[in-house]
């Protein structure tokens, strides 16, 4: 069998959620109309607000929440057999994810374009407002801790990918003083960037970096150098580095998700075929139980919570007419979804034996060269293929994690003001954001990591559909559709939490820490720096269950309360 | 790099075509993220222009009312918006999106 199969399956599956499903919910539920102002004419500045084509924000959409997470997920979701995942995908987006971006984008412009901040302030009062920044700050701990560790992991094995990253880095500088300062038009430095890439994947070809050049002590080293590379990232101006490195970066990054899945619709005339089992167990020792651990690990194929904040924050101010939100929302998640399964085939294609078992999420890249090379140059070009996917998946995990270490110093100012106003100051909050997580990503294993991001991610997705829901029942319309949705999520991911703060709290309890493979930190005298490290994260982890649960909670209230209130006859959800 | 928000003044996503809403998608995916941020920092630049120029209108006296009257005829028209960005709530969920 070839991956060919499952990707056209996902496309039935997937159309059918579109023209199906979406559009009986779009009818039955929201029921948009093309005749009512929506926020981005309403309140139009051409800044926040202002209305664009469905065509450019389905695009911008799409970008903003295409990432590592459905790239990198499936590897841990394998574990229990690649079946399991490719339902969960399929089946997640089409009862649950495009249902939760396309409910956040509809929810913010019914309210006048407000983000959920302010609607989970409206709706549970403020302490569901603090609770849920506490939660986002926590959520940004693990998230930092889990890229960082992903981009000296990626250091390390790929060896060409170093002088690379700086190449690209030193690209996208270029760029920014070419169209800033010099006002070279955008197509000639689109261009003169594009070239630069080139290069850079060349120079990390050809000048490697040596692999475990410290010993046990190359991840701590690599993490290290990956946080100097952020701090001055998220401390220069935007413009100056971080926006125009963004813009460069997308280019190569979408080109390897484009080459994938051409790769994987090709499959049968290159005669790549999965090599996987589709079954495997219902539980393994690194990553626990199927449920909830494989709901959490796949965050972003199936759902994900931080496309809630995209949606209310952002798209909803752009949206044209109230019709195009089934186009954008809907559309950018399915399509999220193919990125998805692609990433899926990509390790699908190598045997157990080759992926390495766990902890080599970086079999991904061996996939996608299997995957590309029969139609990409042959195997002559598959030590550069190697390089440019490698690089990929760096740049995505250091641009992004750029901007969230930007987004934690906003985030920190915000909920130390007062008497630890200290904690929210520039440098402060920024060697915070970064010091923590390194401490967490030098012990912490990457699949514990990643379970804990994913676990946190995903609780926010429950946690938007509640907040979907809650406006939903005030409006007097129909809840079924997202209400158990996001009890199937929160329930899932409050277990997803509770499991991995006991994986951590057992180790400590034997004595043996949970570290990641080869860490120095798992031998005396480090195992007790690691055992401390390991009750850090116990703590975060039942911080971040309890913050969900509380969050939960009070959206339930708000639940009951508005059913309450809405009176017995159904209709539109039109306030 | 200005938005394509019609395909062509007149037609309509249907004449325009499939090429022409792929390179609306195109455009959106690559440069929607930037347009963006370079509209808000210029209107940043601006809100603080017109906060030093008009700021006693918010009680901030920064610059002598004789010079706000002169630059009143060229600045009034951008007066709307930013009195609305300078009382809206903001939310630092809002800052969201920037990362990706």
């Amino acid at each position: 069998m070839s991956p060919f199969w499952f990707v056209l399956l996902a496309l039935l599956g997937y159309g059918a959620a579109y023209f199906g499903y979406a559009r009986w919910y779009d009818r039955a539920v929201w029921r948009p109309d093309a005749g009512r102002t929506t926020p981005a004419h309403m309140y139009m500045d051409g800044v926040e607000y202002f209305p664009v084509s469905r065509y450019v924000l389905w695009g911008y959409q799409y970008k903003s929440v295409a990432a590592l997470g459905p790239i990198l997920g499936p590897y841990i979701a394998l574990q229990y057999g690649w079946l399991p995942a490719l339902i969960w995908i399929i089946v997640g987006n089409f009862f649950i994810g495009w249902i939760q971006d396309y409910g956040s984008i509809m929810v913010s412009v019914r309210s006048q374009g407000r983000s959920f901040g302010p609607i989970s302030h409206e709706t549970m009062g403020a302490g569901g407002r603090n609770t849920l920044l506490g939660f986002v700050l926590f959520y940004l701990l693990i998230f930092s801790a889990a890229f960082i560790h992903l981009v000296a992991v990626f250091w390390n094995e790929f060896p060409a990918t170093f002088w690379a990253t700086m190449g690209v880095l030193a690209a996208g500088a270029i760029t920014g003083q070419l169209l800033y300062r010099a006002r070279v038009s955008i197509v000639v430095t689109t261009g003169v960037a594009l070239v630069l890439v080139a290069l850079s994947v060349v120079l990390g070809v050809h000048a490697p970096t040596p692999a475990d050049v410290f010993g046990p002590w190359t991840l701590p080293f690599w993490a290290a150098v990956c946080c100097a590379v952020l701090y001055v990232a998220s401390i220069l101006p935007l413009p100056s580095f971080i926006q125009p490195v963004n813009y460069v970066s997308f280019f190569p990054a979408f080109l390897a998700v484009l080459a994938i899945l051409i790769g994987a619709l090709l499959s049968p005339a290159l005669g790549v075929t999965l090599r996987e089992p589709a079954w495997k167990a219902w539980t393994t020792p690194a990553a626990g139980p199927i449920w909830p651990m494989m709901f959490v690990a796949i965050a972003c194929g199936a759902i994900s919570g931080w496309h809630s904040l995209v949606g209310s924050s952002s798209t909803s101010r752009q949206l044209d007419v109230e019709t195009d939100a089934r186009p954008v929302g809907a559309g950018a998640m399915l399509s999220e979804g193919l990125l998805a399964l692609a990433s899926l085939a990509a390790f699908m294609v190598l045997s157990p034996r080759e992926a390495g078992g766990t902890g080599n999420v970086g079999a991904w890249v061996d996939g996608a060269v299997r995957l590309t090379k029969g139609y990409l140059g042959g195997p002559a070009a598959a030590a550069a293929l190697k390089a440019y996917f490698a690089l990929t998946l760096v740049i995505f995990a250091l641009t992004v994690q750029a901007l969230v270490t930007r987004f934690w110093r906003l985030v920190s100012a915000e909920v130390f003001q007062g008497r630890a106003a200290w904690l929210g100051r520039r440098h402060v909050a920024t060697l915070v954001g970064l010091g923590v997580p390194w401490l967490f990503a030098v012990t912490g294993g990457w699949t514990n990591l990643w379970l804990y991001f994913g676990g946190a991610n995903q609780l926010l997705a429950g946690l938007a559909l509640m907040l979907i829901t809650i406006h939903l029942v005030r409006a007097g319309s129909r809840t079924a559709p997202t209400l158990w949705p996001a009890a199937f999520m929160i329930v899932t991911t409050l277990a997803s939490l509770l499991i991995q703060a006991w994986f951590f709290a057992r180790a400590i309890l034997r004595g043996r820490p949970l570290v990641g493979a080869g860490s120095p930190l798992g031998a005396p005298p480090w195992h007790l720096a690691a055992i401390a490290v390991n009750g850090a994260f116990v703590a975060v982890g039942l911080a971040l269950f309890a913050l969900g649960l509380r969050m939960a909670v009070l959206a339930c209230r708000a639940y009951v309360a508005g059913r309450r209130a809405a009176g017995a006859a159904p209709a539109a959800a039109d306030d | 790099v200005n938005p394509p928000a019609r395909p062509v003044l007149g037609q309509t996503w249907a004449q325009a075509g499939w090429a022409g809403r792929a390179r609306a998608f195109l455009w959106g995916l690559f440069c929607f993220e930037w347009h963006r941020e370079v509209q808000e920092q210029r209107a940043r630049a601006g809100d603080a222009l017109h906060l030093v120029v008009f700021g006693e209108l918010v009680g901030l006296p920064l610059v002598g009312s004789a010079v706000g009257l002169r630059l009143l005829p060229h600045l009034y028209p951008l007066l709307g918006d930013w009195r609305r960005r300078q009382s809206a709530d903001h939310d630092v969920v809002e800052e969201a999106p920037h990362v990706h």
